[in-house]
């Protein structure tokens, strides 16, 4: 098992936290993640943000949206 | 709900039955409508969407049904969102990505997880930072980590080589993180 320093293992969780890491670098991780005093609080903290950004479909405003189109559409284009 | 499925709704909107067209845009609203406003904001989301339905409905003969038919509407709609922001707001990037990923690289770099959870208990201090980074960064963050869109469903639909997707989600996530746990009180303070 590959030894990772810090700086190798914080450029590797991206890769990790998408799953696309090979095993063998993403079990190294772990290994680091569980001994090293540093990184495992940026790893969760990371993560916890990268949840923040995550959308959530949204049903308001959908009837008014389907409105507007179907009203647009219905409208003679203003083109050439 | 209407029984069709989405490419009955094509075919009888082809034909020129509208409400069907206006029944696929009530299907896929929600997801777009939540796309719609991470990238623009919620006042000017409801207008690029319209803008996004009548392009597809003029595209409507182009479409051969290659693509799932949520993925054509999406695609169109993240094109109109893309045009509206560098319309809109002319990307005003104050911040050096590369100085934000080197921190990474320092074995000492560490933070302060109160500091970073108190930073992004406010949604407007995401969407600030988003707005300091550069748009390939922008997009990465909102379209793999926002929307759930894989590197290559990202390189298609802004446009990027591959590899430069891969590397922009990876960067931006470290150059978001970086920014978000700065102690920068002065940042905060605008971001609210
Ligand atoms: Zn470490």
């Amino acid at each position: 098992m590959t030894v990772l320093s810090c700086p190798e293992a914080r450029s590797m969780v991206s890769d990790y936290i998408d799953g696309d890491l090979p095993p063998a670098l993403a079990r190294s991780l772990e290994e680091h993640l569980q001994s090293c005093p540093w990184c495992p609080p940026l790893y969760a903290s990371l993560v916890e943000t990268l949840a923040d950004l995550k959308a959530h479909d949204d049903a308001a405003g959908v009837e008014r949206l389907v409105a507007r189109v179907l009203d647009a559409i219905a409208r003679p284009s203003d083109g050439p | 709900m209407d029984p069709r499925n989405d490419l009955d709704l094509i075919e009888a909107a082809k034909a020129g039955d509208t409400a069907s067209f206006g029944e696929l845009v009530r299907r896929h609203a929600p997801r777009l409508l939540a796309l719609a406003r991470q990238f623009v904001g919620p006042d000017a989301a409801e207008d690029v969407l319209q803008e996004a339905m009548v392009d597809a409905y003029r595209g409507l003969p182009g479409f051969a049904g290659h693509a799932a038919v949520g993925t054509w509407l999406y695609r169109i709609a993240v094109n109109r969102c893309l045009q509206e922001r560098r319309r809109a707001k002319p990307p005003v990037v104050d911040v050096e990505p590369m100085e934000l990923l080197a921190r990474w690289e320092d074995p000492d770099y560490s933070v302060d997880p109160a500091l970073v959870a108190a930073r992004r208990a406010h949604a407007e201090t995401l969407q600030a930072l988003l707005g300091q980074l550069p748009e390939g960064y922008r997009n990465a963050l909102l379209l793999h980590d926002g929307q759930g869109l894989s590197a290559s469903e990202l390189a298609a639909v802004t446009g990027i080589p591959l590899g430069t997707a891969k590397s922009n989600i990876r960067r931006s996530r470290l150059a978001l993180f970086a920014l978000l746990a700065q102690d920068d009180r002065g940042l905060l303070e605008e971001a609210r």
